[in-house]
């Protein structure tokens, strides 16, 4: 059983990059009603960013912090080049925009960095300590309290006085308006918190796989998952989903014969699809309306 | 001295006409009520004053012209609008609701909220509850204590006592009265055919769509 707790503790790395991914798109969600399908492609950019930086001989830690803060502007323009035009628009358009986004992300990816794996050394080695009466490794817990620390920032924000504007923007967006909030500034605020999660889930995930333009492909679905999981309007329920399917992957792989990597996919979908049938507040909200 | 003077504003609403060249002044410190009949373009004239409802014409709050007013625009210059019903956020705490009412405001808010525990004492005791516990008259009497977190120069309150007890109105009013003392211009429209509340210095017939005649005195 001493496999156990190093297994649990990948899984907890994983659910939190899925996690942070969930939050993300919960975050756009409430603020813009519309299911963002780029936030992983977008993390995954960041994750490009932040590499180059360190391939620039930039330390980690500078890359990683001004990874999170370009990603945070890039979700400011975002917001304002992409909705901001069509926010009066149907959803089904802006759905398609945020897929046609993820396919051109990636296509920059690839035309940029290629479509190669390459290592990305992060500040946390492979090694294993001793905790709990487990062997767990150092990159998994430094995921774990990397994401931690950038939840616990989010839950902070959100109990600010912009938090408390992002909610009521969320709530009910005429209502905020009528209040004098600046309810498209504050959406951008969302996109922007949004992007800057993802960057810190993907930078997180290339430290640990690699990076490929393909890094974040079946994390986006365990992340929409756990977002549906924890009540697509929840940012804490997000979290708490994200991390939860993370973990039930990551022991499904290990302990399932024959659900390798490739089946993973396959599975976080049969766990969306009975999100969205057993909790159909999931589906409530502008997002399942004409 | 004039705080808000309006100059031939016209409003369409949904396709209809319903402000049709309003011009009226209004002095700081005053208690004004909007009367009339139902539909006679009332709420539509607060909504114009509170920057929700699009115009024409001009509109100057201290013999400035403002361009182009918007919620967010009239919250800054210290305009602060009640719109008709049951407008709190309900999955909200009241303390939050507070909260929301001073967003156009910098600074400490302490006073602000301790002016408002003043006037209504019973918001204090629920001010960690949901606004959505309280019942519709306590979520009247909160929407306007969130209008007055924001210490507004000028207080915009529509059909405030419609489909709740009396004495709920009764209290809001009195409310408004202390507000006026502490400062606010108030104008207040009251739902059609009512007469113009007893606390109001002064009271316009709006309507067609425009201000008429001061209505007949009470008896």
């Amino acid at each position: 059983m001493s496999g156990a707790g190093a297994h649990v503790a990948a899984g907890l790395a994983a659910g939190a990059i899925d996690a942070l991914l969930a939050v993300a798109i919960v975050l756009v969600r409430r603020a813009s009603g519309v299911v963002n399908f780029a936030q992983a492609a977008l993390a995954t950019l960041s994750a490009f960013g932040c590499a180059t930086l360190v391939a620039h001989g930039w330390r980690f830690w500078p890359a990683f912090a001004v990874t999170v803060a370009l990603s945070f502007g890039g979700g400011l323009v975002l917001a304002g080049a992409l909705v901001a035009p069509v926010r009066r628009g149907p959803v089904y358009g802006w759905t398609l925009l945020t897929v046609g986004l993820l396919l051109a992300v990636n296509g920059l990816d690839n035309w940029i960095w290629g479509p190669r794996t390459r290592p990305f050394a992060g500040p946390f080695s492979a090694h294993t300590i001793r905790l709990a009466g487990g062997a767990v490794s150092r990159r998994d817990l430094g995921t774990v309290v990397v994401a931690g620390a950038a939840l616990v920032v989010v839950a902070v924000v959100g109990r600010s006085k912009a938090g408390l504007g992002l909610r009521a923007a969320a709530a009910d967006p005429g209502a905020a308006h009528e209040l004098g909030l600046g309810v498209g500034r504050l959406g951008a605020l969302a996109w922007a918190l949004a992007a800057a999660l993802g960057a810190v889930a993907g930078v997180l995930a290339a430290t640990a796989h690699g990076l490929d333009p393909t890094l974040l492909r079946s994390t986006l679905l365990s992340a929409l998952a756990g977002a549906f999981l924890g009540g697509i309007d929840s940012p804490a329920g997000a979290a708490l989903g994200g991390s939860t399917v993370g973990v039930g992957l990551e022991l499904l792989a290990t302990y399932v014969h024959g659900v390798g990597s490739s089946l993973r996919p396959v599975a976080a979908f049969a766990v969306l699809l009975a999100a969205i049938l057993l909790r159909p507040s999931g589906l409530r909200g502008r997002w399942g309306r004409p | 001295m004039t705080l808000l003077e309006l100059r031939d504003i016209e409003a369409h609403v949904d396709g209809v006409h319903v402000l049709r060249g309003v011009s009226l002044e209004l002095a700081e410190g005053e208690f004004l009520a909007l009367v009339g009949p139902r539909r006679g373009g009332k709420s539509t004239l607060l909504g114009a004053l509170g920057g929700t409802v699009p115009v024409t014409g001009e509109l100057r709050i201290e013999g400035e012209t403002v361009g182009r007013p918007s919620p967010a625009t009239m919250a800054r210059l210290g305009v602060a609008h009640v719109p008709a019903g049951r407008v709190t956020f309900g999955s909200f705490t009241v303390a939050d609701n507070l909260r929301l009412g001073a967003w156009a405001r910098g600074g400490p808010l302490d006073n602000a909220y301790a002016r408002v525990f003043e006037l209504f004492p019973f918001l204090y005791d629920r001010r960690n509850r949901r606004s959505a516990e309280l019942d519709a008259g306590e979520q009247r009497l909160l929407a306007l204590a969130r209008a007055a977190m924001a210490r507004p120069r000028l207080l915009l309150c529509d059909e405030p006592s419609h489909g709740v007890a009396p004495a709920v109105g009764r209290d809001y009013f009195a409310a408004l009265r202390q507000l006026n003392e502490w400062g606010a211009t108030v104008v207040v429209a009251e739902q059609g055919g009512r007469p113009a509340p007893a606390e109001a210095g002064r009271a316009l017939v709006v309507a067609d769509g425009r201000v008429q005649a001061a209505p007949a005195p009470a008896p």
